[in-house]
């Protein structure tokens, strides 16, 4: 277990806590496109107010350890998804501050959800696109991206781009079902029963064309096809879970299978991509930085992350229970 | 017109870092405001401390929140428009921004719920815990970030190998040649932010004789703040000023706006020139006699050094470092002669009273944004051509991505950004003019602070009801 | 007298005016480190104290 290798795990799990907490924000934002009531789009909008300034900068934690840890993977990747990441940006800027300004206003409200909405539904479909882009593969000269910036709009990063905002829209409904009121509820169970197969579908697809143009995939299979398989089985039960589990009586069930399916979908990708981390390009240990450089990264993700965890759980503790009908008082 | 990629990521880069900083800039400085009067509230019991309280954390909450999403695109920008200076500083200050994640990021983010949505959640003690944690987690990420970027100015505990950099020292890393001035100055000039758009809004209102009680308070402690802070301001601007002579002479050299290498003496100290930098004179310059000598060289006849001292090839651009200098420093002399004025009016009780001095005070009331923004001009313009001092050059550090990617982003940041300064300037400017008056009433009224901010809630009369607390 | 009131006023803001334009001078290092020290924490004493002995805004200052 060498630094490089404990620096790859430190931003899978980075990466791993955005997708799950971002996540549902991203998709309590992406469903507020199909709420047409105002008193229930202030209240899913509540439910994710308190906590969701914590959960996007799990994102900032990725991308800077990559900066630290693995400067060159962080010089060739981010030139080859300039268009995606800062469309992105763009739209996340959009979400984050629509937070702050919806509530100043009664009149436009509904303007800064719908930008509320858009840029959480652009955001989510640009990661997915760089996902998609990144499991294509890019171009490279040594350690420079030697690609064109439109090389990311092709079928596979554009189905992963649809296949994310359906999943997040998964995550999102299921935190619903366990944060809002009844009828808020009742919205996202429907808005599940529709995205759960969709999104099991679309991830599907992806999979299944992703194999067939990268050959790194391919191989990675042959090198760990029980671990996949058992990846693909849990997949399918999750995926069973969502649609068969008794949703008002176990509220909490919707949301636990969610997040479960996307872990089991990040496993995958990690188990693929090892030992790469500019996937099928270049190896962890080629993108290293030294290990001076190294070790204090991971010094401080070892002393400071539990610290960090321990305090954010502290904050979802108090702001525990369904999300009150007045919301937050201030 | 053939698009330059370098210049186009350098004004991008120059676009998104100038808006993200006018954000954190109020944070840091409010953020410790409110601290302050959270204390004050819980220790006094005084109402009007609450008032105060609820009145700036709304304008604070807007502002921190594009502090953060604009803050977000910096960490990928580094990547985006300068890929070679990423993969070459990246084992240097990516731990460092690494470790302001962790320890700054987190815990703002972690507790700014519970400061913002928590206040009848959570007893007065645990919120003003949050309060604090979250004014902490400002000051702990100005540390790092001023390290990061006082690293860039004067690189040290690095050694190079063919183009790549190897920490040596981490200790010499972080506590590089400049960052124990440039922190604290940075700081400063964040409460002096903050002290500022405080008076100024109080002043506002004494002026239109509204919401007096909650203006005269607030004109009393941002003037009181201000005075002492911008006294402590020039005092580590000096060194500042010292040190960056030290170790980066060319971009001081550009600032004073002398070309020769040894200028007259005695020397004027010039407010405006009219640079000439491809014939290495200025076509026009105006100045104070003498000032030049006394302020620079601390003597009466000293020859102050110009920019020719640096080669060609290695100078700033004068003209901006020259006038971003002048902008901070004549801000930092205007605000040190208001403190003095409000010294000399409390003397004499008319701190509320003297019109001229209010209306000064609402003029001022961006003062702190506008000279912190010219600072930060002239600590970065004046580090060019250099993006790590002496080691990397700007040029050879952008991405491989072409100039119309480029300015099609751009273009995209200057739209989203400007949705964002102009709702921040609405609904602040509605805020005020609502004024602190609309909160608590209504609040207690109807057990709920969100209703109170509501136009329709604020339109209605008040109803008093009897035996609601 | 009202023109003995306007000149004690005016004698008052010469004299702060100078007062500060030396106080700037000094902190800011003209006549050297210790002197810029020495005048900021005299300065800052100075202030506090007006805002102790002569309190305006109806509460600690």
């Amino acid at each position: 277990m060498d630094l490089p290798l404990l620096s790859a795990l430190f931003v899978t799990f980075a990466l791993t806590l955005y997708v799950m907490l971002d996540g549902f924000d991203l998709g309590v934002g992406i469903l507020l496109l199909l709420q047409p009531t105002k008193n229930s789009r202030d209240h899913m909008v509540d439910s994710i107010t308190p906590t969701w300034d914590g959960n996007e900068t799990w994102i900032i934690m990725a991308a800077i350890t990559l900066f630290a840890a693995f400067p060159a993977a962080y010089s060739i990747l981010l030139p080859a998804l300039y268009v995606p990441v800062i469309i992105m940006l763009l739209s996340l800027g959009l979400r984050g501050v629509s937070f702050e300004f919806r509530v100043q206003t009664i009149k436009h409200r509904r303007k800064w959800d719908m930008a509320f909405a858009a840029g959480s539904l652009v955001a989510a479909l640009m990661q997915g696109v760089i996902v998609g882009a990144v499991m294509q593969g890019v171009r490279i000269d040594g350690t420079r991206f030697s690609g064109s910036v439109l090389d990311v709009f092709k079928s596979l990063p554009l189905i992963s781009g649809v296949a994310l905002a359906t999943g997040y829209t998964v995550l999102g409904a299921g935190w619903l079902i366990l944060k809002s009121n009844a009828s808020v509820q009742h919205f996202a169970i429907r808005g599940l029963r529709v995205a759960s197969p969709l999104f099991a579908l679309l991830f599907g697809a992806a999979c299944i064309y992703a194999v067939n143009i990268q050959p790194g995939i391919r191989s990675a299979w042959g090198s760990h096809p029980i671990a996949l398989a058992c990846l693909v089985g849990l997949f399918a039960v999750c995926a069973g879970m969502l649609a068969l589990v008794p949703m008002k009586t176990v509220p909490v069930a919707p949301f636990v299978f969610g997040l479960l399916l996307f872990v089991d979908c990040l496993a995958g990708i990690a188990l693929i991509v090892f030992p790469d981390i500019v996937p099928f390009r270049v190896s962890l240990w080629e993108a290293a930085s030294s290990s001076v450089s190294q070790q204090f990264v991971l010094i401080g993700a070892v002393c400071v992350t539990p610290v960090v965890l321990g305090y954010s759980a502290f904050a979802y503790w108090i702001f525990r229970g369904r999300t009150p009908e007045e919301g937050w008082g201030e | 017109m053939k698009l330059d990629p370098s210049l186009l990521a350098r004004i991008q880069f120059a676009f998104t870092v100038s808006f993200h900083i006018i954000f954190p800039t109020m944070s840091i400085g409010l953020a410790s405001f409110l601290a302050v009067i959270e204390a004050l509230w819980l220790k006094t019991k005084d109402p009007l401390y609450l008032q105060i309280y609820k009145f700036w954390l709304s304008i604070f909450a807007m502002g921190f929140g594009i502090g953060v999403v604009t803050g977000i695109v910096l960490s990928f920008e580094f990547g985006l428009a300068f890929a070679r200076f990423a993969e070459m500083a990246g084992p240097a200050i990516g731990p460092m921004i690494a470790l302001e994640v962790l320890t700054a990021f987190f815990l703002e983010a972690g507790f700014l719920g519970i400061m913002l949505f928590g206040l009848h959640r959570v007893g007065p003690k645990l919120h003003f815990f949050a309060t604090c944690m979250v004014a902490v987690g400002t000051l702990i990420s100005a540390s790092w970030i001023l390290s990061a970027n006082s690293w860039m100015q004067t690189p040290s505990g690095v050694a190079i190998h063919d183009g790549r950099l190897t920490v040596v020292s981490w200790r010499d890393v972080i506590v590089n040649p400049s960052w124990l001035y440039r922190l604290p100055h940075m700081v400063t000039a964040a409460y002096l932010t903050a002290s500022f758009l405080v008076a100024g809004v109080g002043a506002w209102y004494l002026l239109k004789g509204k919401h007096l009680q909650f203006a005269r308070r607030t004109v009393a402690l941002g003037t009181a703040f201000a005075t002492v802070l911008i006294a402590g301001q020039v005092f580590i601007g000096d060194l500042v000023y010292g040190t960056m002579l030290k170790h980066q002479p060319s971009k001081m050299q550009a600032a004073e706006g002398f070309w020769e290498k040894k200028s007259q003496s005695p020397a004027p100290y010039y407010w405006i020139i009219v640079p000439d930098q491809p014939n290495q004179r200025n076509r026009l310059a105006v100045g104070i006699p003498y000032l030049g000598s006394i302020w620079l060289t601390h003597s009466l006849r000293g020859r102050v050094e110009g920019l020719q001292n640096t080669p060609r090839d290695r100078q700033p651009r004068m003209g901006m470092v020259f006038y971003a200098f002048r902008i901070m420093y004549g801000l930092a002399i205007v605000m040190f002669a208001i403190g003095v004025a409000s010294l000399w009016l409390r003397l004499n009780g008319r701190l509320f009273s003297s019109r001229r001095f209010l209306w000064v005070l609402v003029l001022m009331t961006p003062s702190g944004v506008i000279a912190t923004l010219a600072g930060w001009y002239v600590a970065e313009t004046g580090r060019q051509p250099w993006v790590i001092y002496g080691i990397l050059r700007v040029a050879d550090a952008i991405s491989p991505v072409p100039a119309t990617t480029l300015l099609s982003s751009l273009v995209g940041f200057i739209c989203i950004y400007a949705v964002f300064i102009t709702a921040f300037l609405t609904f602040t400017i509605r805020l005020i003019r609502r004024g602190p008056a609309g909160a608590p009433p209504h609040a207690e009224a109807s057990g709920s602070l969100k209703n109170a901010f509501r136009p329709h809630v604020l339109d209605k009369p008040i109803r008093i009801t009897i035996g609601v607390d | 007298m009202r023109s003995g009131k306007n000149l004690r006023r005016l004698a008052g803001v010469t004299a702060t005016a100078l007062a500060g334009t030396i106080f700037f001078f000094v902190i800011i290092g003209v006549f050297g480190q210790p002197f810029a020290i020495t005048g900021l924490v005299i300065f800052v004493v100075a202030a506090i104290a007006i805002y102790r002995g002569f309190p305006v805004g109806g509460g600690l200052m």
